[in-house]
């Protein structure tokens, strides 16, 4: 998921005409530090949220592996 | 403690920008607040961007892609390695479908076989308590089996082999 939103962001930086992080390349070359640091926050969050939600998924679905004996 | 050290850190910070702000007496601690920003500006900026509707469309644009790619990433590239769990590390296969159709439907059809593996792995992996009971269920059964020929008359299991209706068959 952290690949994922690094290369949503990391596109939207450079060749993108709208998206988070179009709005951050715009905010920071115009000097409205606050806004770049609203869209590193909300990629944050997302990154956060999803994660979260995704290892919830994946341990519904992992049931069927035995316990490993570490 | 990791709240305290964040909200110490937000206190930290917001004391130093404020402190440190274009209006401070001391002129070298002066620094223009477009260069620094805020733990308040943020809060500010953000409810300016959500209360005016401005950030919904970057966020759709955003979410989209993000959608997308990752939805495409585990379309192809998860099956396709369970394929090579199931196959056996799929790679010679793969190779074969490369030189005779090219890339693209090689890895169309990995995909696909990978699939095909998924829905077959609910069904068909069972866990290890699973494992020991089908082993021992099939053991019972194979006894059973053998039990009920010798019975009969029509089979009989021996070390050496098997001998039906009277012909005997041996491994030598």
């Amino acid at each position: 998921m952290g690949r994922a939103l690094v290369g949503v962001l990391v596109g939207e930086l450079y060749a993108a005409t709208a998206g988070i992080g179009f709005m951050i390349t715009v905010a920071g070359a115009t000097f409205q530090t606050d806004k770049v640091f609203v869209g590193i926050l909300i990629f944050a969050a997302s990154g956060v949220i999803l994660t979260t939600l995704l290892d919830r998924v994946e341990r519904r679905f992992d049931k069927w592996r035995p316990n490993s004996v570490s | 403690m990791g709240v305290v050290a964040v909200m110490l850190f937000l206190t930290l910070w917001e004391f130093m920008v404020r402190a440190l702000s274009a209006y401070n007496p001391i002129p070298f601690l002066r620094i223009n607040p477009m260069f620094m920003s805020a733990p308040s500006l943020i809060w500010k900026a953000a409810m300016q961007l959500f209360g005016s509707g401005a950030i919904y469309n970057d966020l759709y644009v955003s979410g989209v892609e993000c959608f997308w790619g990752y939805f495409l990433s585990v379309a192809v590239v998860i099956p396709f390695g369970i394929a090579g769990i199931k196959n056996g590390l799929c790679l010679r296969s793969f190779r074969q479908r490369d030189e005779r159709h090219g890339a693209g439907r090689a890895f169309a059809a990995e995909s696909l076989s990978g699939w095909a593996s998924v829905f077959r792995l609910r069904r068909s992996i069972p866990n290890a308590h699973q494992c020991a009971r089908r082993r021992e269920d099939g053991a019972a059964k194979s006894s059973q089996r053998r039990e009920k020929l010798r019975r009969v008359g029509v089979a009989d299991f021996s070390q050496r082999g098997v001998s039906f209706h009277g012909r005997s068959f041996s491994p030598d």
